[in-house]
């Protein structure tokens, strides 16, 4: 048995280091390590899951090529990639390279992803897409108020005296982060949660806010006017480190508090206890979710947000802050997210960024000069995640030729035409970074890739011969320096030279996680913010250059809302659809050690709701929408709030609760997200027999 | 690790993400559903104002180990080192009683095994001075590992049973300030449909009617037995030990490892089930030789009647544990008021008889009438069956003809495996869960309502 220290590459915020243990090439045991100190406790219950996943019998060992019945049959290496070097020559040469979809999710992080594009700029260029499903609209929000997007180090949580947790679920999501909340309180810190649900996170904390979903911003600035009007704000702090609080200060004094109550469907008293709150106990962090940036109003939304620690003195401080995204260890060149996953401002003429991540389906199809013809899709599974499932569906469906890489048979996979068996985070090295903790960590290659499985740079690498494009690339590098060759050796060296060029090298991970180069535990702590003005900008003039939306962060009603005079009473109530602990998206839910922890998928409803449809815990519920609908049962749950219903994303289409038929493919109002939650539905009983008529 | 320790389970710190169970499962190379940590969680459907937690209970590796104690086959033993209660896969007879006794729902049934699992306390990992894996795979520390005390006494904690045995565990309980959040959304409006997640009961008749059989069938013969010892007519030896012989092949049915069921005997000085089993053994031994052999020897007769009368009473005591709603520690479907009535009616002590049916009778509707008044199903038909034979038994025998009143007894035999069978429906095991849920029915109130139907 030998031991190794590696970390998990999944999209979350931990990010966890791991002892795991090797015995005769099986992974038996996931144990904490304490090289990092964000998660030194040790993994959730998914990175313990990996000795099943790693092992899983419904991991794809081999090429699969659907034939014209629907089934898929095993083929060779040779053929598969024979038959699909054919298939991209053949589209290149009578639509160009264009007509080629890449399309990569968020499924593993490291290095060596960048290898992808790499291929597709050898190939002539590629189509691909912008924008994010996660989280962009709280990022720019972030970097056009703040500068960037970089917080203090998690453990400096446990000098908070003040927590609010905003639209944020650590329990299930960050699990982590729960350590250091109760340091804090066991230091006697105060927790305030808001979020429509009465989640796992609220359950020790002393006030509990429910705001209708998507008025977030409006209740923030209700709070911010009762700070302005009450004395609240660090008046030091706010002339000399704040561009704008004039303008901001007018703007919130007008607000009429009974309307804005009114709006957020929270008491007055409730909002003035967050603001005494915040007022009187220094240092406060804000922790913000993800939740409420994933509506058509969310940036401004969450510039409204980030106003509360900013104008309270709170930035700059231990135990203080705006905690949303730590993008220090974004370290290996390019901009960070957000401005990343913006389209070009220019084309390079060789990859069309022209399908929004967000409307995929719809842009998919809207695509001419030329239209698309052949997909490849990597480390993600949009017919599962994705808005609008419907349109994603027709969109993969009207392409000629569809190849999905993975590990398992996803929603996704199961509309390819050809399926590569994709690598685990124990077969490849990679370094990773994160985006909570500011850690790089390399999860070294510790067992052989199982079956015929190859890594994404071998297959790479083998299509570019097939293809003739292994020489030199269009920027001039050999495709070893784009694309290591196969072995350990080759990756490791590959590896070396990015890490080289930051000082570091790998043996630097022989103990574990390295601090990032540059990054620090209390952010901002220089007063320094990268903004045009040098100061925390309340008043954002690139705010409308860039996004159109008023210099200030003034909030509008989410365009799908219940709240919104003329909205369709057909469809009353707000479907939220948050991260569950048993998953990391629609990853790991296929699990045994997973499954036999989760009653499937159910729909959470208040039993006033559930009471008028005349639905009864455990009913099986049809839940839908004009654009479509899936159902499931229902668990009558007195935590949520009236007008919302929540099932959490991520299961696959054949378990039921495959949410996104519901979403629509629409962009937040800043920096290309996803508003899923712009998602109205009504629910309603529904019988046996209806169960899988879809 | 030289010092015996403990688990610290602080319910500020659980999350319910049930990690700890995986680290069992994986470490002890256990089925995924089958870990010997279970996570419980109270208020799951969050009745508002009342708290939610989770609490995560494995064996507690008690001091005086009811499981042990009360194994038929002493299958347990306790490990000087650590501390840890263990099952002995040789001898264990997966009789499954040790879950029945223990207040943490520890002990589990191996299927594929046919024997009893449970936690270790990860007992060679602590040998290597590592914590037990589900201390190290708790990713909030709220599962931590400390040295065994008895000092402190336990917080009474919705779930976590009010028993005396020593549990080596530590309980934080919640903290005053952090119990449950003020809330903004106005309560739910009354009346509120029930919301809370029913429990797969640990007993029911489907599953253990041989043992309502079993238990029935020993009484009758006992009573009968008896019976002849004052005059009444002796049964044929044949038929006897044919339905003696019927029974305990029912009562080994249920047994995870049959061959070893001679084992069940071996713990006649802690176990009331073995007590049982040797009594029901001794008693049909006894009685078919004294019916067979030597029908002249009355004082085998004697003795075969006394243990008769003790297996019954032994039954009984092995039921203990359990509970049924509505009824006390006297009720009427009690096997040693069953045996001694059934005597008096086959011995001809008609007073006697009618005492003791008028007594089930009383005790019977009680129970019936407080089951209704807790909203539990009654099922009528089979109520008013049972009070109808018992009634016209108990008329008979009072006006009947003649000293062998073979049809009251029939009428009340068929009345009391009625009510046999009905106890074995009704009959609860409090583990956590269901204390969890008592717990919060009484907080709740009228909110909340046990459902009819919503587990498949």
């Amino acid at each position: 048995m030998t031991d190794h220290i590696t970390a998990c590459p999944r999209n979350c915020y931990s990010t966890c280091a791991m002892r795991v243990s090797v015995e005769h090439g099986r992974l038996t045991a996931v144990e904490p390590h304490p090289g990092n100190r964000a998660t030194a406790e040790g993994p959730c219950l998914k990175g313990l899951s990996y000795v099943e996943r790693e092992h899983s019998p419904d991991r794809l060992l081999h090429p699969l090529r659907r034939q014209s019945d629907g089934s898929f049959i095993r083929v060779g290496w040779d053929e598969a990639l024979a038959e699909l070097a054919e298939r991209l020559r053949s589209v290149c040469e009578s639509h160009g390279p264009r007509a080629v979809l890449h399309s990569a999710g968020s499924g593993t992080k490291g290095l060596l992803n960048d290898g992808s594009l790499s291929f597709w700029r050898r190939f002539g260029g590629c189509t691909t897409t912008f924008g994010d499903l996660c989280w962009p609209a709280g990022l720019e929000a972030a970097r056009l108020t703040l500068g960037e997007n970089i917080h203090n180090a998690p453990w400096d949580l446990a000098n908070a005296r003040l927590i609010v947790l905003w639209g944020k679920n650590p329990a299930e999501t960050n699990i982590h982060q729960q350590v250091f909340i109760n340091q804090a309180l066991d230091n006697g810190a105060r927790l305030v949660v808001i979020d429509p649900r009465r989640t796992e996170s609220a359950e020790r904390a002393e006030l509990l806010i429910q705001p209708r979903p998507g008025t977030d911003g409006f209740l923030a600035l209700a709070v911010a006017r009762l700070l302005v009007e009450r004395g609240g704000v660090d008046e030091q702090f706010v002339s000399r480190q704040v561009h704008g609080f004039d303008r901001f200060a007018s703007m919130v004094r007008e607000i009429d508090l009974d309307e804005a109550a009114r709006t957020c469907g929270v008491p007055v008293p409730a909002m003035e206890k967050l603001a005494g709150l915040l007022a009187s106990i220094h240092p406060a962090t804000l922790c913000a979710g993800y939740g409420m940036q994933r509506y058509s109003n969310s940036g401004q939304t969450m510039r409204a947000l980030i106003a509360l620690p900013v104008i309270t003195g709170n930035i700059g401080r231990p135990g203080g802050g705006w905690v949303y995204a730590n993008l220090q260890t974004h370290v290996f060149g390019g901009p960070r997210d957000p401005v990343a996953c913006f389209p070009p401002e220019a084309d390079d003429g060789l990859v069309r960024v022209s399908v929004s991540t967000a409307r995929l389906g719809r842009d998919m199809l809207d695509q001419h000069d030329p239209p698309l013809k052949l997909a490849w899709v990597e480390r993600g599974n949009p017919l599962a995640q994705n808005p609008e499932t419907g349109l994603v569906r027709e969109a993969f469906r009207a392409l000629d030729f569809r190849v999905v890489v993975d590990q398992f048979l996803t929603d996704t996979a199961r509309e390819a035409d050809l399926v590569l068996p994709a690598k685990s985070m124990f077969e490849q090295t990679d370094v990773i970074g994160a985006y909570w903790h500011h850690y790089l960590q390399l999860r070294p290659r510790i067992i052989d890739p199982p079956g015929e499985v190859r890594p994404e740079t071998e297959i790479f690498r083998d299509l570019a011969r097939r293809l003739g494009i292994d020489g030199p690339g269009p920027d001039g590098q050999s495709l070893d320096e784009e694309i290591p060759g196969p072995g350990d050796r080759e990756v490791r060296a590959w590896l070396e030279k990015r890490l080289g060029a930051l000082g570091l090298s790998l043996a630097d991970f022989a103990d574990g996680a390295v601090e990032a180069p540059g990054s620090v535990v209390v952010a901002f702590s220089d007063g320094v913010f990268p903004t045009p003005s040098g100061k925390i900008e309340l008043y954002s003039e690139e705010a409308v250059r860039r996004w159109g939306v008023d210099p200030l962060p003034r909030c509008s009603l989410p365009l799908e809302s219940a709240a919104r005079p003329g909205s369709n009473p057909a469809t009353p109530l707000q479907l939220l659809t948050p991260n569950t602990k048993n998953r990391i998206h629609s990853q790991f839910g296929n699990l045994e050690l997973i499954r036999a922890r989760e009653e499937g998928p159910v729909l959470q409803i208040h039993p006033d709701d559930a009471e008028v449809r005349k639905i009864g815990p455990g009913d099986l519920v049809r839940v839908f929408n004009q654009r479509g609908g899936f159902t499931l049962r229902a668990r009558v749950d007195a935590g949520i709030r009236r007008g919302c219903v929540a099932v959490p994303n991520g299961w696959w289409g054949e378990e039921g609760g495959p949410v996104n038929l519901t979403s629509m493919g629409r962009e937040t109002d800043m920096a290309h997200g996803a508003a899923f939650h712009d998602n109205l539905v009504q629910v309603e009983p529904a019988v046996a027999e209806v169960e899988g008529g879809g | 690790m030289n010092k015996p320790g403990a688990f610290v389970v602080d319910l500020n710190r659980c999350t319910g993400c049930r990690a700890c169970e995986l680290a069992c499962v994986i470490a002890n190379q256990l089925p995924a559903d089958r870990a010997w940590r279970a996570v419980r969680s109270y208020n799951e459907s969050h009745v508002p104002g009342v708290e939610s937690f989770h609490l995560s209970l494995a064996c507690n590796h008690c001091a005086a180990a009811p499981c042990m104690e009360q194994c038929p086959a002493r299958a347990y033993h306790r490990d000087t080192e650590t501390g840890a209660v263990l099952i002995d896969d040789m001898r264990c007879i997966g009789c499954g009683y040790c879950a029945w006794v223990c207040p943490w729902d520890a002990p589990r049934l191996d299927e594929e095994r046919g024997v009893m699992t449970k936690c270790t306390f990860c007992h060679e990992r602590l040998g290597e001075g590592r914590e037990p894996a589900c201390v190290t795979g708790c990713p909030t520390a709220a599962l931590g590992w400390s040295e065994r005390s008895s000092d402190t006494p336990l917080p009474s904690i919705p779930g976590f049973a009010d028993a005396d045995t020593g549990p080596a565990v530590h309980l934080v309980p919640l903290i005053d300030t952090r119990r449950m959040p003020e809330t903004t959304e106005p309560p739910a409006m009354p009346p509120w449909r029930e919301a809370v997640r029913p429990l797969i009961p640990r007993i029911t008749l489907a599953g253990e009617w041989p043992l309502a059989l079993f238990t029935f069938l020993l009484a009758l013969l006992a009573g009968l037995f008896a019976a002849s010892r004052l005059g009444a007519p002796i049964p044929d030896w044949r038929i006897f030990a044919g339905a003696g012989l019927a029974g305990l092949l029912l009562s080994a049915a249920h047994l995870g490892r049959k061959a070893r069921a001679w084992r069940a005997g071996m713990h006649a000085d802690g176990s009331w089930l073995s007590r049982e089993v040797l009594f029901c053994g001794g008693f049909l031994a006894t009685a078919t030789a004294a019916l067979w052999i030597w029908d002249e020897v009355s004082w085998l007769g004697w003795i075969a009647a006394f243990l008769g009368l003790g297996t019954a009473l032994a039954g009984d005591m092995v039921y203990r544990v359990a509970r049924v709603r509505g009824a006390g520690l006297l009720h009427s479907a009690l096997l040693l008021p069953t045996a001694l009535m059934v005597t008096a009616i086959w011995g001809g002590a008609v007073k006697a008889a009618l005492v003791i049916s008028t007594l089930k009778m009383a005790l019977y509707v009680a129970r019936k009438a407080s089951r209704r008044r807790q909203g539990l199903n009654i099922h009528p038909r089979a109520t008013f069956t049972r009070i109808t034979l018992l009634a016209a038994g108990s008329v008979w025998l009072a006006l009947g003809p003649g000293p062998t009143p073979l049809v009251a007894l029939l009428l009340i035999a068929a009345s009391e495996l009625l009510d046999r069978l009905e106890y074995y429906d009704e009959l609860e095991i409090p583990t956590p869960a269901s204390l969890m849920l008592d717990d919060l029915e009484l907080r709740a109130g009228n909110q909340v309502r046990r459902p009819v139907s919503f587990e498949k």
